[in-house]
């Protein structure tokens, strides 16, 4: 019995491998290296929540949209292969998350070094992934969503 | 007995300028029976890839309703309708992607499609064969010709083993000697494995092949309010 598996639609493209990615993951690692060693008085928790709000959105969003021309192939045989959209997006969400915690894992090793693993500011960095994850895909849920997208099956 | 495919009254209006709309398709409706072959015939830019994407699901109609195996699907994704009645496609335009290669390609699609690893082996070596992909298949979709690319999109199709085959203008990129292996494949899948094939052509001699034929007609102009002088 053949059933439609979700997984390979995920896997194939969750990891970040676009130039862009990797631009936006030394970006990311500038800036937590900047908060973890400029600053001379201890991090404040709000200060960097506050600017991770406005800097990891901002730079998955431009990441995810600077490699758009060659993920809208991709997008096209995804769906072509009986891919769902929730799929699509799912591992778009998955590759904002890890682009994410990959450019702010210098923040994330400087809270493991001076404090209590499990604290409130863990719990603020996943969310800062997260929502760099959903930024990430939100290009991709307007490019798919629009007629133009099903137009460029055609010939 | 129930058609697989029916469309009743499809119309598609597309804004072209304000207040004017290119209306593709007026009331088209016809049905396609389970072991059908169906060729939509028309000219460039008569709608035809438009109804193989209401077909699919990835348009919808602006007027009409589309159902599949007796159940209204017009608003349903192909996801959806690929659940109830699996289908397979074949674009105009190449679909492969193109950091794969083109038996990584076929291996992710019957994968998606949760064929089981040993089974899907056999059926994608059975096509790659039959296409003449062998030597290719570790070729990257991008390094290919267009007939090569389509010949990779036919072999998934036909490698999905579908119920319900659809194909917009599936000989578009191929040589003689192609088309040639094409069109009695189809003729094949649909005698002797009862596949229901929908296919697309603007040659008169290709939709013969088919059992039954529908001729569009071309799309025509409606202005929604008088034009301002």
């Amino acid at each position: 019995m053949e059933r439609p598996s979700w997984a390979p639609v995920i896997l194939s493209g969750a990891l970040p491998r676009e130039l862009s990615d990797l631009l936006a993951i030394a970006i990311l690692s500038l800036a937590s290296f900047e908060s973890v060693f400029a600053q001379l008085q201890p991090l404040s928790q709000s200060g960097w929540f506050a600017t991770l709000l406005v800097m990891v959105p901002l730079t998955c969003g431009l990441a995810a949209l600077s490699n758009s021309s060659s993920t809208q192939r991709e997008e096209l045989a995804l769906f072509a292969y009986g891919g769902a959209g929730w799929q699509i997006q799912l591992r778009y969400v998955v590759r904002g998350f890890l682009v994410a915690v990959i450019g702010l894992l210098p923040l994330w090793f400087r809270f493991i070094a001076t404090e209590n693993v499990l604290s409130l500011n863990l719990v603020l960095f996943l969310v800062s992934a997260s929502i760099g994850g959903l930024s990430y895909a939100a290009p991709a849920l307007k490019r798919t969503r629009s007629l133009a997208f099903v137009e460029q099956y055609k010939g | 007995m129930k058609p697989l495919v029916e469309f009743r009254n499809i119309t598609v209006a597309y804004p072209i300028a304000d207040g004017v709309l290119r209306l593709y398709g007026e009331g088209v409706s016809f049905a396609l029976e389970e072991g059908g072959f169906l060729s939509v015939v028309g000219g460039s830019g008569w709608g035809k890839s438009t109804l193989v994407n209401i077909v699919l699901g990835l348009e919808k109609p602006t007027r009409g309703t589309v159902q599949l195996d007796g159940e209204n699907m017009t608003e349903q994704s192909f996801v959806k309708r690929s659940a109830r009645v699996k289908t397979a496609a074949v674009f105009q335009r190449p679909t492969a992607l193109p950091q794969l290669t083109v038996l990584q390609n076929l291996h992710l699609a019957l994968s998606m499609m949760g064929v089981p690893k040993r089974e899907r082996d056999e059926r994608i070596k059975e096509s790659m064969s039959f296409f003449g992909l062998e030597k290719l298949s570790h070729s990257y979709p991008d390094l290919l010709s267009a007939g090569q690319k389509r010949r990779i999109d036919l072999a998934r199709a036909l490698a999905a083993k579908p119920r319900f085959l659809v194909l917009d203008e599936p000989t578009g990129d191929l040589d003689s000697s192609v088309t040639n292996l094409v069109m009695p494949l189809l003729r094949g899948l649909n005698k002797d494995h009862g596949m229901t094939i929908l296919m697309t052509t603007a040659l008169a001699r290709h939709a013969s092949t088919a059992k039954h034929q529908i001729h569009l007609r071309p799309p025509t102009f409606h202005t929604e309010k008088p034009i301002a002088r």
